[in-house]
């Protein structure tokens, strides 16, 4: 059995030219890896909402043990245990955290921010935070806000309450609580209209809450100054 | 960021749909065959290492902008991950792809539509880079590119890009083949003075 021809379109030379000209781009230099390592933590999510999960797993407050990796609460917690990597490190990545545990997190997160008078960082390296946070798995659920700047901030109008940690003049943490559910989480805050400036940003978020950092990535930057919280 | 109205440019959800579904090779062709993650994993991977280079060209040609086209990019071969058994003709791959890419182009300008904001200065720098002749060709066609309606510049990067048939494209946008061919038509006379322009500076 033959599959029907297709037809086959005739160009010449001025077609042929920009045929050429259209595949003149300049491809990133560690474009691959990153999208292989996008690829795996997809595949790791994905094992996490196979498996089924035990009563004594699933402990978290208020989910049903037998249907504990719906979509939305396994957005929920791979979103809950990515501040949960931030604040403890990558290992932890895929625990999924109760509520009070995230509150502690998060709390313990801005009360370093109060604290520890981060420093004033330079401009940002948009990959290099990709990158790590593509690492710590975070980027996978709010990839569309990773890269945003803070210059033209312009809060929509489902913000419901927001704190605006001002860090130096080239860094705030904004602590908001947005009238969404989480599975709305990414479209919510592109809706924030932060330009794309230079300055790297990421969030975190559970439920309706969610921190944004506005400020410039890599070792003396933000990672830098996320610590274990000492008490849970 | 251009205003993308692609009111006429409808494209399914489902990027799959449309495209033959004949593949005979492992893991599994029925739909109704489960993947494995790492089975997902694998096949995606071949996937990208096969096409990743002409999906981000694809996908920069289409926003004009380095960093949308890197999450598009990003988010194409996400949606392969997912919905890989939808592709079940090898030769197809690269045609699903470029659906895929086209489907999150079009939800990037409904997103962009509700925003209002301008090229990163990391994109600006991005054309700066490379040889000064890649530099030429490259303002040029893009710039001919942004100036096109969006639903032109579809049409162009499925004629050229994806080297698809006017019925194919008709078939795609759901709008006639004499369509097709005017926009066609149109934004070729449009970037070719885009090129002249460039070939004979006043």
């Amino acid at each position: 059995m033959s599959e029907p021809k297709r037809e086959k379109n005739l160009y010449d030379d001025t077609d042929r030219h920009l045929m050429a000209a259209l595949h003149s781009v300049k491809i990133p230099r560690d474009l691959r890896s990153r999208l292989e390592r996008a690829i795996q933590i997809a595949s790791q999510e994905h094992e996490l909402v196979d498996v089924p999960v035990t009563a004594e797993q699933s402990s978290v407050q208020g989910r049903p043990n037998s249907v504990f990796w719906n979509r939305r609460s396994a957005i929920a917690a791979v979103l809950a245990a990515g501040v949960g990597g931030l604040a403890l490190g990558v290992q932890q990545f895929y625990q999924p955290l109760s509520q009070s545990q995230l509150v502690v997190y998060t709390q313990t997160l801005l009360d370093q921010v109060e604290r520890n008078n981060w420093q004033t960082l330079t401009n940002a390296d948009t990959v290099e935070i990709k990158r790590w946070l593509q690492d710590v798995g975070f980027l996978q659920q709010v990839r569309n806000v990773t890269l945003v700047g803070v210059r033209r901030l312009k809060p929509p109008s489902n913000i419901r309450e927001a704190t605006a940690y001002v860090l130096d003049s080239k860094s705030v943490l904004f602590d908001l609580v947005i009238d969404r559910g989480v599975q709305r989480l990414s479209h919510a805050l592109t809706e924030l209209q932060w330009s794309r400036s230079g300055i790297a940003a990421f969030a975190m978020s559970s439920q309706n809450r969610t921190l944004v950092f506005a400020g410039p990535a890599g070792s003396t930057g933000i990672r830098k100054h996320i610590s274990p919280p000492q008490t849970i | 960021m251009k205003a993308c109205g692609l009111a006429e440019n409808r494209v399914n959800d489902d990027a799959g749909e449309g495209h033959p579904m004949m593949r005979t090779d492992a893991p599994k062709t029925d739909a109704s065959v489960i993947w494995t993650a790492e089975q997902r994993r694998m096949r995606t991977d071949q996937l990208l290492a096969a096409n990743f280079e002409v999906v981000f060209r694809y996908a920069y040609r289409l926003t004009g902008c380095r960093s949308s086209a890197e999450d598009i990019t990003q988010e194409v071969f996400l949606r392969a991950f997912k919905s890989i058994e939808q592709l079940r003709d090898p030769s197809a791959e690269r045609g699903w792809l470029l659906a895929i890419a086209r489907n999150e182009f079009a939800r990037w300008c409904r997103l962009a539509a509700t925003q209002r904001t301008t090229p990163a200065e990391d994109d600006i720098a991005d054309h700066v880079e490379g040889g000064e002749s890649d530099l030429e060709r490259r303002d040029w066609v893009q710039s001919a590119l942004d100036h096109l309606p969006p639903e032109f510049r579809s049409v162009v990067l499925m004629f050229y890009f994806e080297q698809l048939s006017y019925t194919e494209i008709a078939e795609s946008l759901e709008i006639p083949i004499g369509t097709v061919m005017s926009r066609l038509s149109r934004a070729k006379s449009q970037m070719k003075r885009s090129l002249d322009e460039i070939a004979l500076p006043q």
